[in-house]
């Protein structure tokens, strides 16, 4: 659908005003606020839903403010294969008038027009859609349900390959399911509630017809036996009547056969009980005879061991005497032991008493030598200490007398360098007298000398030679003169004549000082912790025991420790072996003594039991003259024999009477036997006739009933609601299995239509809102969630300002996505409120692309939030000035018309192209209705 | 004879009359092949087709 022209006449606040949009683009119409821009957009619907009669508060409102003037709507229209004119007046003098021009002419007035526009619209487009793709600033941001527009899902469908069927094949759904309803409830579970039929209800119905048909059938079954039963048992009575007499017959017979058997019977148990009675008397007699034996034999064995005990005992006696008197031996030897280890024990101790007296004397010799160290050490001690004390040559004076004398040499060997040297020779043997001493020279023998101050040389003749040193040697020489009177003064502060004493005594110091230290160690050692006279007072005291001692000792003291410790060796080892000697000893005596124990206690049980076998042989001797003595003159092998003989002649009688006895037949079984089979033929007889009585009762009773035929009616309801049942569950199946895979199909279709529409809105999205823009589409085609930089947000959580974003591209999307006959204008009316300039600078371009195939009707108020738009017709109100727009244009500066002459309050807008455009008479008067 | 007995079973004819598109007519062939292959489900799918046949003629 597209509009092509717009005309409206004394519409609210308009006069007139007449636009000729763009078909396929953007046509942006701007102007302030209460110019009536809303009020275009209102009448492009208004005109095909209003009547010209109506008195709708919609309709009311379209009347100017002030003025009884009539409203005009026309609008020129072209959708699917129609072109039309539509024309509509409301209020005074209302009128409806459609021209279609295509596909062929005709002209309808009336009601008759108004009803052929909306069939023409409903024929050729999708009306909800078109009111969905008109977007109000303030409206709802809600997204775009473009699931319920079936001329967008024609278009998904085409897109999809018409996976999603038309407005039939959604009835029919819709019928499908309705019908699942009837069976299932809508979670797939069978339907057990409501009116009507449901399969639980058809089931119990047919186990209740079932179980009433079974009652029946079964009671019918149970009479049918019961008759059968009654007639066997009438030919059962007749049989168990005949039994009876002849049991009773029987049974008369088998009583005389008994009572004859029971009489021999008698007879022979008193023959046996007889040749019982002899058979007991003829044992009783035996037994005694084998007591008697037995008697004896025991008697007999008992004295036997009689006589062993006895010899037993006789041997036992020599081996006890020799035991005893070993043990009384080695009894002597243990004392003598003991008597040996104490001796040997004392002989140890008087020796280990010698070791202690010797090692005693060895101290007190070792004191007196100490003693006799401290009485020698004392004296040299006090002498050296003596001369160390006088000592004045210590390391200090020692330092200072080197010292002054390396000073003294040194200013010596100065002045033999400093001094004049004097070389006096002669051809021939001269003597001479230098500084008064004489001297001899000739030719082998030359005078040689120094001269440190003033020397004088006298040589014969009277030659006197005064030979003057220079002023540095008489300096040296007073130097050196100092330095030996300093080296003097050092010698006599150390008590020495010279260095060299001196350094003598210093090592005779040394010496000194370590033999003072060698001989107070020494005094020190043998001093211990005594002083010289403790130790000698000590030294006496012991010297004064030890000769007591000695003294009072007998002879036989060791000379020496050492043999004093030999002596004491060896009586211990006597002591040890004593003690092993007496040891062994001791463990024969224990043998000793545990062999005659054991002989002993085996005398006293041989001599025990010899007493208890004699008791025994006494007890069998009176036993044994006891029953001699009972049996009298007669030997009881005699009586034995008389007894047998008699229980031989009984035991023959007993015989000859069973023989007789068992030639009768026993008939007692016979007679039991029949006495019970009488019993029970009694029984069941009368059991018979009380049952075929009973049964004649009940079939009596039951004749009236008719059974079968309550039979017949129960199985024909069982059948029926069998029927019943199964066509319902088999209705339902079948609505479950068309339900199911409609839906499974729809499902597949519907995910099918996502795509395209996804991927529309994603391609604009994504020049808007970067390259990561992303969305997530309902069932129903609705955006509910977003995705920017990977983070996904549900629609509720977007700002205001992406969400009426999202709301124009997804309306631009589906626009695009409709075939252009299907489509319908997209209508945005002060939308991008909350846009930034930057966002809006984008949405520009974009909404000028996804306009290149449909019709956008741009109202705003900012005329400026549109220049990124192009290309677009722009049409500013209320000057009605009309611009083209090109792509890559920025939005021109409105230029004005003059007003046309003698067209008073009506201005006319001429685009700069020149060719008219539009034109307005916003505040001037209409023109006649007639006229047009 | 129970009221599954007698059927009036449409003919391949009679469903290209209904003209079904799109997901529906998808469906109409999935249930078609099933009721071909016989058995258990092949009767239910015929009995679903001819509840199919029955609501498509009623909501054309």
């Amino acid at each position: 659908m597209k509009f092509h022209r717009v005309s409206l006449r004394d519409y609210k606040a308009i006069r007139s005003f007449v636009i000729e949009p763009r078909e396929t683009g953007v046509t942006i119409i701007e102007g302030e606020n209460e110019v009536g821009k809303s009020s275009i957009a209102e009448a492009l619907w208004l005109v095909f839903d209003q009547t010209d009669d109506s008195s709708s508060a919609a309709v009311r409102n379209l009347k100017p403010a002030g003025r009884d003037a009539s409203t005009e709507v026309e609008v020129d229209v072209s959708t699917g294969q129609y072109r039309f004119t539509y024309f509509k007046r409301f209020h005074r003098g209302s009128r409806t008038e459609l021209r279609i021009a295509a596909p062929r002419q005709e002209t309808l007035t009336g009601r008759e027009a108004h009803n052929r526009a909306r069939q023409i619209l409903d024929e050729t487009m999708d009306r909800a859609l078109w009111e969905a793709l008109r977007l109000q600033q303030g409206a709802s941001l809600e997204p775009l349900n473009a699931g319920d527009h079936q001329s967008l899902l024609r278009a998904l469908d085409v897109a999809a390959g018409e996976l999603l069927g038309g407005d039939r094949e959604q009835t029919l759904f819709e019928r499908i399911e309705q019908e699942f309803l009837r069976y299932w409830t809508s979670t797939g579970r069978e339907k057990a509630s409501g009116d009507g039929p449901n399969a639980p209800r058809l089931r119990r119905a047919r186990d209740e017809a079932q179980a009433e048909a079974e009652r029946i059938a079964a009671r019918i079954a149970s009479l049918e036996e019961r008759a059968n039963r009654s007639t066997e048992l009438s030919d059962q009575i007749a049989t168990l009547v005949a039994d009876l007499e002849r049991l009773k017959e029987q049974q008369g017979e088998l009583s005389r056969q008994d009572e004859a058997r029971q009489r021999l019977a008698g007879s022979v148990e008193t023959t046996a009980a007889r040749t019982a009675q002899l058979e007991g008397e003829a044992n009783r007699i035996a037994n005694q005879l084998t007591a008697r034996d037995s008697v004896e034999a025991s008697l007999a064995l008992r004295k036997s061991a009689f006589d062993r005990a006895r010899v037993e005992l006789d041997e036992i006696a020599a081996p006890l005497a020799e035991a005893s008197a070993r043990l009384v031996r080695l009894e002597a030897a243990a004392a003598e032991a003991e008597q040996a280890i104490g001796a040997a024990n004392r002989s140890a101790a008087s020796a280990e008493e010698f070791v202690r007296l010797s090692e005693r004397e060895l101290q007190v010799t070792q004191m007196s030598e100490r003693l006799a160290r401290i009485e020698s050490n004392e004296p040299e001690l006090r002498g050296v200490i003596g001369w160390l004390n006088g000592c004045k040559v210590d390391r200090r004076a020692l330092q200072e007398i080197a010292g002054a004398e390396r000073e003294v040499e040194r200013i010596r060997g100065l002045r033999e360098s400093e001094g004049a040297s004097i070389e006096v020779s002669a051809l021939e043997a001269t003597a001479l007298e230098v500084d008064g001493q004489e001297a001899e020279i000739g030719p082998d023998r030359t005078y040689s000398g120094k001269v440190h101050g003033v020397s004088t040389l006298r040589l014969p003749g009277g030659i006197v030679v005064r030979i003057s040193a220079g002023a540095a040697a008489r300096e040296l020489e007073g130097a050196l003169a100092a330095a030996t009177a300093a080296l003097e003064e050092c010698l006599a502060q150390a008590g020495v004549e010279s260095a060299q004493e001196a350094r003598e005594t210093w090592d005779a110091r040394i010496k000194s000082e370590e033999r003072r230290k060698f001989l107070m160690e020494q005094i020190r050692a043998d001093l211990r912790d005594l002083s010289a006279d403790a130790l000698r007072e000590k030294l006496e005291r012991e010297r004064a025991a030890m000769g007591a001692i000695r003294d009072a000792a007998q002879a036989g003291v060791p000379e020496s420790l050492d043999t004093a410790k030999t002596l004491r060796d060896r009586a211990l080892q006597a002591a040890r072996d004593a003690v092993e000697a007496g040891k062994l000893v001791s463990q024969d005596l224990q043998d000793a003594r545990s062999r005659v124990e054991q002989l002993e206690r085996q005398q006293f049980e041989l001599s025990t039991s010899l007493k208890s076998v004699a008791a025994d042989v006494a007890r069998h001797e009176a036993e044994l003259l006891r029953l001699d003595q009972e049996r009298g003159d007669r030997p009881l092998a005699d009586e034995l024999a008389s007894a047998r003989a008699a229980v031989d002649a009984a035991t023959a009688n007993l015989a000859e009477g069973r023989l007789a006895l068992a030639a009768l037949p026993d008939v007692s079984a016979t007679r039991t036997t029949v006495a019970t089979e009488l019993a029970g033929v009694e029984r069941r007889l009368q059991e018979a006739r009380d049952e075929r009585a009973r049964d004649v009762g009940v079939l009596d009773d039951a004749g009236a009933e008719g059974l079968h035929g309550l039979l017949s009616g129960a199985e024909q309801q069982q059948m029926e609601a069998a029927q019943e049942l199964g066509a319902y569950e088999r209705r339902a199946t079948a609505a479950k299995r068309l339900f199911d895979t409609m839906t499974r199909r729809r499902e597949e279709a519907r995910e099918n239509y996502a795509d395209p529409m996804r991927r529309a809105i994603e391609g604009l999205g994504k020049r808007v809102f970067g390259p990561s823009f992303g969305i997530e589409l309902s069932e129903a085609l609705q955006i509910v969630r977003v995705t920017r930089s990977g983070e996904w947000l549900d629609v509720g959580q977007l700002s205001v300002g992406m969400r009426e974003q999202l709301s124009v591209l997804t309306r631009l999307a589906c626009a695009s996505l409709v075939s252009a006959s299907d489509g319908a204008p997209v209508v945005l009316d002060d939308v991008f409120g909350w846009a930034d300039p930057i966002r809006l600078q984008k949405l520009g371009p974009i909404l000028a692309d996804a306009a290149r195939e449909t019709q956008v009707l741009l109202f705003t108020c900012h005329p400026r939030r549109f220049d990124s738009v192009a290309p677009a017709r722009v049409i500013s109100l209320p000057t009605g000035r009309v611009e083209e727009r090109r792509e890559g244009d920025m939005a021109p500066a409105p230029e004005v018309a003059p007003r046309a002459a003698g067209a008073a309050g009506r201005s006319t807008v001429t685009a700069r192209t020149g060719t008219p455009q539009a034109a307005f008479d916003l505040f001037g008067e209409p023109e006649a209705a007639g006229t047009r | 004879m129970s009221d599954t007995d007698l059927l009036v079973v449409p003919s391949e004819t009679d469903f290209s009359d209904l003209a079904l598109s799109g997901f529906a007519a998808l469906a109409a062939g999935d249930l078609a092949g099933l009721s071909e292959g016989g058995g258990i489900e092949g009767r239910e799918a015929g009995d679903a087709l001819l509840l199919l046949h029955r609501l498509a003629r009623g909501a054309a």
